[in-house]
């Protein structure tokens, strides 16, 4: 083990240290390393949870700044967001980041986020695409309107009032972190944080974030039918808890 | 007649469809599931063994033959073997997850030039 340091660390850079962004990837060779470095480069801990990819995503980062776990079998989303998380609690993490690895978030807005999170001392800050005064995102009107049934669908079953109910940015406290038991390892787990957060009456903000949608995080993201997928496996979940 | 009887007879569907939901969040254990595997068992022997029992059954539960009854229960046994099996198959689910996670965990490689972590602290 390293001698502690002599100098005492300022709290910026305290909680630097302290803050995890636990980032799970399946098949991100092609970006993974640009995505880590960006996020190293602001000084916060990465720890990239690589769920058993076909590729060399676990392989290509062996270089970078980034703790690297890797699921011997794969899992889902879920459950490699759930290793993260719990491996940055050991780590002592004070804060916890959710971030996409297909690079379609801003790691220059993790700061914001955590100031946002202190400042209103909320316990969740999430993301979100579809606040007032946000630049309109161009995407097809069915997805548009799929995610405007998942907030409505979202508001009458857990009574959160979100504008964006699907987004994997979210920034909380280590309380939360504690709180948060994913057990939806596949395409329900964003709807389960949800869930969980109005079970534990967490006090969340939402924070305007920009999406970058490139080919590459289009050709990746979801499809409309995966709608019925999270709606059936929300539903199974609830019935055999 | 086929009109009056429509109203009773989704009631019991829907009432029969809700207690199942009820038993399978609430009241499933171990044992519950035993007896009634033990109970679909015992009715098959029946069947079996007595044909025309199923008859009797049938009319005085209000199914004309004993055939549909037969038919009925077949179906409502095969969902409940269904949902035992899935609940086995989640659980196992939940304990592979457990289990590759503390596998990834205690195989973490950490950063080459770590960025002075706090004390680290071991798998428990």
């Amino acid at each position: 083990m390293e001698p502690e340091r002599q100098a005492v660390p300022d709290d910026r850079a305290l909680s630097k240290q302290s803050t995890w962004v636990v980032i799970p990837a399946y098949n991100e060779q092609t970006v993974i390393a640009d995505v880590v470095a960006s996020v190293a480069q602001t000084g916060y801990q990465v720890v990239v949870v690589d769920d058993c990819s076909k590729d060399n995503t676990f392989e290509v980062l062996a270089g970078s700044n980034a703790h690297r776990l890797r699921h011997p079998i794969n899992l889902g989303q879920g459950a490699a967001l759930q290793t993260g998380i719990q491996y940055a609690l050991r780590k002592g993490a004070q804060f916890v980041v959710t971030f996409d690895a297909d690079g379609q978030h801003q790691a220059e807005e993790i700061e914001p986020m955590l100031k946002t999170l202190t400042s209103s001392g909320s316990d969740i800050v999430l993301g979100s695409r579809f606040l007032p005064g946000q630049a309109r995102i161009e995407m097809p009107a069915s997805r548009r309107l799929l995610l405007k049934c998942a907030t409505f669908y979202t508001r009458i079953t857990t009574g959160l009032r979100l504008t964006d109910t699907h987004n994997g940015f979210r920034v909380m406290t280590r309380a939360t972190a504690e709180a948060l038991n994913i057990t939806q390892n596949r395409m329900a787990h964003a709807s389960q944080v949800l869930s969980e957060i109005a079970e534990h009456k967490l006090k969340y903000v939402e924070f305007p974030v920009t999406i970058r949608y490139t080919a590459y995080s289009l050709a990746k993201g979801q499809r409309a039918s995966n709608a019925f997928n999270i709606l059936w496996e929300s539903l199974l979940g609830k019935l055999f808890q | 007649m086929t009109s009056i009887r429509t109203l009773p007879q989704s009631l019991v569907v829907l009432g029969f469809f809700l207690s199942f939901l009820v038993y399978v969040r609430y009241w499933r254990t171990q044992t519950t599931d035993r007896l009634v595997g033990a109970l679909v068992f015992m009715v098959a022997s029946l069947a079996v063994i007595f044909p025309e029992s199923m008859g009797i059954i049938a009319k005085a539960i209000g199914i004309e033959r004993g055939a549909d009854l037969v038919v009925y229960g077949t179906g409502t046994a095969s969902i409940f073997a269904f949902v035992v099996l899935y609940a086995k198959a989640a659980r196992v689910d939940q304990q592979v997850t457990r289990l590759v996670r503390a596998v990834a965990i205690s195989e973490a490689k950490e950063p080459q030039r770590p960025a002075a972590t706090p004390s680290n602290t071991t798998t428990g």
